[in-house]
């Protein structure tokens, strides 16, 4: 596996040890010639860092819950119309989405082929039948 | 393609093509008409061997036929009867059909003289019979010989060579017996289970059926076949049906035994039956199947012409989408 343009978001992931081994060698194999990603890697690798030594804060009791109550409130409607778009989305992805694995019955097909076409239209030549055999 | 399970599959290398004589050029002394005219209305008897070549060599398999009527019965590993308009299969004592469909859903056949010169000659006698040899050639190549009976007008030889000249397969009579038959208990013709033919204007995307092939195929009819389509073409001599369906190729379905041929810009892979050439791949999002009953590399330089999209992008997969919903709705697809 090689990149042929840029890993982009895949930097992250390669940061966080997200990423199969030929993915890996493919980051590290296109980091060796790409100074624009090595400087990518090194500011994302420098912001991780930064973040996680930030300290902990301690909320107070009970602001989550009372944030959460009043935003719920107010965002209702707009939930279940985010819901509803995101419902309707899904169903046309999963239409469009290319099914996988469809089995090549190639058997069949020759036999819907001999059936539909005759298998013989010069003359009316001479029937025969034989076996075929598919194996997999 | 690696474990060995076998699936068992009866195919048919070629039936009787009864009801097909527009294939044929008119003219009262083309054997070819003759040979077609007379599979209709001579009862005969006898045994039919077949010899083909594929990558594994020669094979070979003879089978007992019987014909009366237009109808024709082959005793072959699984016996068959093909009548005008359908070709059953015995399975477990009763006659099924060997498919939905037949032969009268087919458009008109273009000529034969269109791709092939048609050349007469006195022939040599097969099975001690007297024939009449018809050539049927491309340019100065020879792409058939049949051998025509003088006496019945049945074809009782035809032989498929390649471009180099080689037999790829042989049709032959080993024995006939003019005359009414014994046994020629008949099923009777079946409800009209034809599929659905498409108009090309309503075929919704992704499908293609081009109105041409190269090598001298045209199409002849669109039918709905499984969940996507079977495109049927024809050169006059020889029939070639494009399945397409959507989705993607399962490799761990393909049958063994297959040889890697290039389709345009895709991968394909290639395998031999006794009665042709089945050639399967993906491109796109659709995957196809193409079952043809000429030399294979006829069959591969046809369907090289076919149209495959790329990789369709999100957009065009929810334009699809759109399509196909707004289709099943209305009830046009």
């Amino acid at each position: 596996m090689t990149f042929a343009e840029h890993p982009g978001d895949l930097l992250s992931a390669y940061i966080d040890g997200e990423l199969s081994a030929g993915e890996t060698a493919a980051i590290e194999g296109h980091l060796v010639g790409c100074p624009a990603c090595r400087d990518e890697l090194t500011a994302t690798s420098w912001a991780r860092q930064a973040m996680r030594r930030l300290p902990e804060l301690e909320l107070p009791f009970g602001v989550v819950e009372r944030v959460l109550a009043r935003e719920r409130a107010k965002f209702l409607p707009v939930a279940w119309a985010g819901a509803a778009a995101a419902a309707v989305a899904l169903a046309f992805l999963s239409l469009a989405a290319p099914q996988s694995a469809t089995p090549p019955t190639v058997g069949r097909m020759v036999q819907v082929h001999a059936a539909s076409t005759g298998g013989d239209p010069v003359s009316g030549l001479a029937p025969v039948a034989v076996p075929a055999s598919f194996s997999k | 393609m690696t474990g060995r399970r076998t699936v068992a599959c009866v195919a048919v290398a070629a039936v009787l093509g009864v009801g097909l004589c527009g294939a044929v050029p008119a003219g009262a002394d083309n054997p070819l008409d003759k040979a077609s005219q007379a599979a209709e209305t001579v009862a005969f008897s006898g045994r039919l061997r077949l010899e083909w070549v594929d990558e594994q060599g020669r094979h070979a398999t003879e089978v007992n036929v019987r014909s009366a009527a237009g109808q024709v019965r082959i005793d072959g590993p699984q016996p068959l009867v093909a009548t005008a308009n359908y070709r059953y299969v015995l399975r477990d004592n009763a006659w099924d059909l060997l498919a939905p469909g037949d032969p009268s859903m087919i458009g008109a056949y273009p000529p034969m003289t269109r791709k092939y010169q048609i050349v007469q000659t006195s022939g040599p006698n097969v099975i001690g019979r007297p024939t009449t040899e018809v050539d049927l050639m491309v340019g100065p190549l020879l792409a058939a010989r049949m051998y025509v009976d003088q006496a019945t007008g049945l074809l009782l030889r035809r032989e498929e060579l390649d471009a180099s000249g080689q037999p790829v397969r042989v049709v032959s009579f080993v024995q006939l017996s003019v005359g009414q038959p014994a046994g020629m208990a008949a099923p009777h013709d079946a409800v009209d289970q034809r599929p659905p033919t498409i108009g090309v204007s309503a075929l919704p995307a992704p499908y293609h059926a081009p109105a041409r092939l190269s090598q001298g195929y045209q199409r002849v009819a669109v039918l709905r076949r499984f969940d996507g389509i079977e495109v049927v073409y024809s050169d006059g001599l020889h029939s070639l049906s494009v399945f397409e369906r959507p989705g993607h190729l399962g490799t761990t379905d393909l049958p063994s035994g297959g040889s890697a041929v290039a389709v345009g810009r895709w991968q394909a892979y290639r395998y031999a039956w006794p009665g042709g050439q089945v050639v399967v791949w993906h491109a796109g999002d659709s995957s196809y199947t193409v079952v043809g009953d000429a030399p294979a590399a006829e069959v591969v330089s046809a369907i090289a012409t076919l149209p495959s999209g790329g990789v369709p992008t999100p957009l065009q997969r929810m334009r699809r989408a759109c399509r196909r919903l707004v289709q099943a709705v209305s009830g046009e697809w």
